[in-house]
């Protein structure tokens, strides 16, 4: 019998990173390894369940910034290009390794692996891999929902119509490339602060996503925990993570993805081997660096030079047995909660998507035994999405979430530091711009001038992006995060003091337009 | 702002940078950081942003217009007179009217500083602040005064619900159930994992490692030798023929030569080449026998 829901989330988000100035542009790859790894993936596991007639609930958000560059034509043509590449090194590969019997079975793998991603991509669906997700949407296995227009990090925007734009650039988008508008919405960095959930309403969005402890701090106290959603005030419903299912598979020492079966993120043929031979597949600039090619596995505590030979078939052996051991959790819990609570639990488990075949090779094959096993093997647990939750149950407790986000600590400390506090200054600042120009220019009927306005609302949300300041937090790959902000900060700046002047620059702002081309039929009057 | 930002705009080329999430390995070549921004705005400001349960940020800016403005107003020694001072008010519940707040208190800065991290050390209450000049005669004289902001509640609320209370052991084991204890660790989750794993490796790990296949050249004290061998094939044939090697096809070069690459572990190796001409009409077939014996 039925006893609980488990509501699965993966959250798809890249940052815009879009160079048509550069023929080789390294931060593209972020892009094209996702595709490669994670998006087509987890659209085979999808299409493989829909073929086998598996009925399966999952929600995904497919932020903004991620469905522009999915549908990107430039971006599209230098995917191909990029797995067209890999594929030729697979082949030499395939080569290379047939007479080492270690080896030769990961480098067919990889060998089909590639191939297969780009009939996906290109054969299948058309170069635009929205356009699975869609058809999964409409089948109605799948619920996409949205985020930030670009990922910005609400409760540290001051002015309540920065945020409103987020949301409201982000809805609009949704709708025009899925037909529908969204039902839910993961908040950028799961960052909440009460009253957002208004914002949320007025856009007409039903419920979010957020952190434990958003919702355990909520008040008054939530009478289920994270087991049921409550309300806001404003009626928006608020489900929170199950940590217990997170733990499972993020903690580095507990976790699924530190299996000695498992393949060996660290080792890539990108470093081991031979110069000569592998520089073709390196960027223009001939720095070693991964390549996505790796024959180890995780092996256990060893150095890197004592890894043992990745076993394919080993390593899918592991994360059925894993899939097995998380769902014999679920259902203990769930049962244990059933009895405790008096009422079907909902356990929520979000989870970055991009862990599940970028850095969790084997992340899809234990989805997919995972969601096969619901299926066919217990009856206790049963997929949902908050949808359909909400549907099945319409009263829940009134009570307002805590501020919170998903970030280190728990709230808003990743984002405002040492490292990147000063960044907000010129944001509040832009902000405050962009207002102003609204408002001075919401009758304006000169083509160029509406251009330049548009593209100032492009540039201001393009700052936005939270991965920046996250990057700086992180400290890998700083200067780049740190030249994204400035840039977009410096091209509004200019645009703000031409359109004050009546002096644009026709040239620049095509080029600019051209660069970044994010949201081509954005209104600025989004911000009035 | 004016129109020389045009090239700072579009300055750059891709940094020296490895993907998303990996720890460094250092960064080569050219870094472009992007251009400057500008200094001030010209303002006088004090924004106020919420950090986490204890703490907020604050950031200021004075314009040159009220510093003359104060000196006129003071006296033009009046910047000697007092030191900049921040007065953080807890204004919660409380509609702020400069005078009627629960309490505050006085945080000096110094005159380069331009943010400050402000312990308040209080989770769910509403902060306002003042940025100003405290006087040696005790005097404020505020300059501007921030936005509220509120800080995050924190920990369980004291509130409860009529309707949907429960009792109090049964909450805290709710508490318990939903994972109270272990709140906080959830960030760039994949991050941290894969950075505790590289942490784990590079603590035994030497160095790097080496090719596939044949791998450790050991430790590398004093002298040393590596060897290993790869076998290269290539040949050629009509460039519209069909070529396959060991029975696979290869992809002939436009002037129909090719060559490839094997791996060589001890042992013998069989390599049967095949070319096929376009017509069907012909073929010709060379094997190639290698053995490697390594001592």
């Amino acid at each position: 019998m039925q006893q609980g829901y488990l509501c699965l989330v993966l959250h798809a988000h890249l940052p815009f990173v879009r160079h048509p100035e550069h023929e080789d542009f390294l931060e593209e790859d972020w892009l094209y390894e996702a595709i490669s790894e994670t998006y087509i993936p987890l659209i085979n596991m999808m299409d493989g369940l829909i073929e086998d007639k598996i009925d399966f609930r999952i929600t995904m958000s497919l932020t903004p910034p991620l469905c522009a560059m999915l549908s990107d034509p430039l971006l599209q043509d230098r995917y191909l290009r990029h797995i067209w590449k890999l594929i030729d090194l697979a082949e030499k590969e395939s080569t290379r390794l047939q007479f080492q019997p270690a080896f030769y079975p990961a480098a067919q793998m990889y060998e089909n692996h590639f191939k297969m991603a780009r009939y996906v991509f290109e054969e299948k669906y058309g170069r635009n891999l929205l356009n699975a997700f869609k058809k999964f949407q409409d089948m109605g296995k799948l619920e996409i929902i949205t985020c930030g227009a670009t990922h910005g990090y609400l409760p540290l925007m001051l002015n309540k119509s920065a945020k409103r734009a987020q949301i409201k650039v982000a809805v609009q988008d949704y709708t025009s490339k899925f037909g529908q508008p969204p039902r839910g919405i993961w908040l950028p960095e799961c960052a909440y602060e009460p009253g957002d959930d208004q914002l949320l309403r007025d856009e007409k969005i039903r419920y979010f996503f957020m952190e434990t402890h958003g919702l355990l701090f909520a008040e008054p106290r939530p009478k289920y925990g994270v087991y049921a959603p409550i309300f806001c005030p404003s009626g928006v419903a608020a489900f929170s993570r199950d940590i217990e299912s997170s733990r499972q598979v993020w903690s580095a020492v507990e976790g699924y993805p530190g299996d000695y079966r498992y393949r060996e993120f660290y080792r890539d043929i990108g470093y081991d081997l031979e110069y000569d031979y592998i520089r073709p597949f390196l960027h223009n600039d001939g720095v070693r660096r991964n390549i996505g090619v790796k024959y180890f596995k995780i092996t256990g505590k060893v150095a890197l030079g004592e890894k043992q030979p990745y076993n394919p078939q080993e390593a899918k052996n592991a994360a059925a047995e894993h899939a097995g051991n998380f769902l014999f959790n679920r259902q203990k819990q769930i049962e244990y909660l059933n009895g405790f609570l008096g009422k079907k639990p909902i356990v929520v488990a979000q989870y970055d998507a991009e862990l599940f075949g970028h850095w969790w090779f084997e992340g899809p094959d234990f989805l997919n035994f995972l969601i096969r096993k619901i299926a066919c093997d217990q009856d206790t647990v049963k997929m949902v999405t908050a949808s359909e939750y909400l549907k099945e149950n319409p009263k829940n407790q009134v009570a307002v979430p805590a501020a919170s986000s998903w970030g280190d600590k728990g709230y808003h400390e990743c984002w405002l530091q040492g490292t990147n506090d000063w960044i907000y200054r010129h944001l509040h600042k832009i902000q405050e711009w962009m207002n102003e120009l609204a408002r001075d220019n919401q009758n304006e009927s000169n083509g160029l001038r509406i251009r330049a306005l548009n593209q100032a609302a492009r540039e201001l949300l393009l700052a936005q992006s939270s991965d920046w300041a996250f990057i700086m937090a992180m400290g890998t790959m700083v200067a780049y995060a740190q030249k994204r902000t400035c840039d977009h900060i410096n091209r509004f700046i200019k645009l703000y003091t031409d359109l004050k002047n009546n002096s644009i620059d026709e040239n620049w702002l095509q080029e600019v337009e051209y660069r970044d081309n994010i949201f081509p039929s954005i209104d600025f009057k989004v911000y009035l | 702002m004016s129109n020389d930002k045009n090239d700072a705009t579009f300055s750059g080329s891709s940094a020296g940078s490895s993907p998303k999430g990996t720890p460094s390995t250092g960064t080569q070549g050219y870094v472009d950081r992007g251009g400057p921004l500008p200094d001030t705005y010209n303002d006088t400001l004090i924004v106020l942003l919420p950090r986490d349960p204890q703490w907020i940020f604050a950031y200021w800016e004075i314009s040159d217009k009220t510093r003359e403005e104060v000196k006129n107003k003071y006296g033009a020694n009046i910047l000697q007179r007092s030191k900049p001072a921040i007065r953080v008010y807890d204004v919660t519940n409380v509609n702020f009217n400069g005078a009627n707040a629960n309490r505050s208190f006085d945080i000096f800065i110094t005159p380069e500083a331009k943010n400050w991290y402000i312990y308040v050390g209080m989770p769910k209450r509403n902060y306002c602040a003042d940025l100003g000049l405290l006087v040696d005669d005790g005097v404020f004289i505020t300059l501007a005064r921030s936005n509220v902001v509120a800080t995050p509640a924190g920990g369980i609320s004291d509130i409860y619900d009529e309707q949907w209370m429960l009792v109090k052991d049964d909450f805290e084991k709710l508490m318990k159930l939903s994972g109270i204890d272990k709140i906080g660790a959830s960030s760039a989750e994949a991050m941290r994992m894969l950075t505790q794993r590289l942490e784990s490796i590079l603590a035994v790990s030497s160095k790097g490692g080496s090719g596939v296949g044949a791998l450790k050249p050991g430790t590398k004290k004093g002298f040393w030798l590596i060897a290993d061998a790869e076998l290269i094939v290539y040949g050629a044939t009509e460039a519209d023929a069909m070529l396959t090697v060991q029975g696979k096809p290869v992809k002939l070069r436009p002037d129909g030569t090719f060559s490839l690459r094997f791996a060589f572990p001890d042992g013998e190796l069989d390599i049967p080449i095949k070319a096929m001409s376009a017509d069907q009409s012909d073929s010709r077939q060379i094997t190639i026998k290698a053995k490697r014996h390594t001592k």
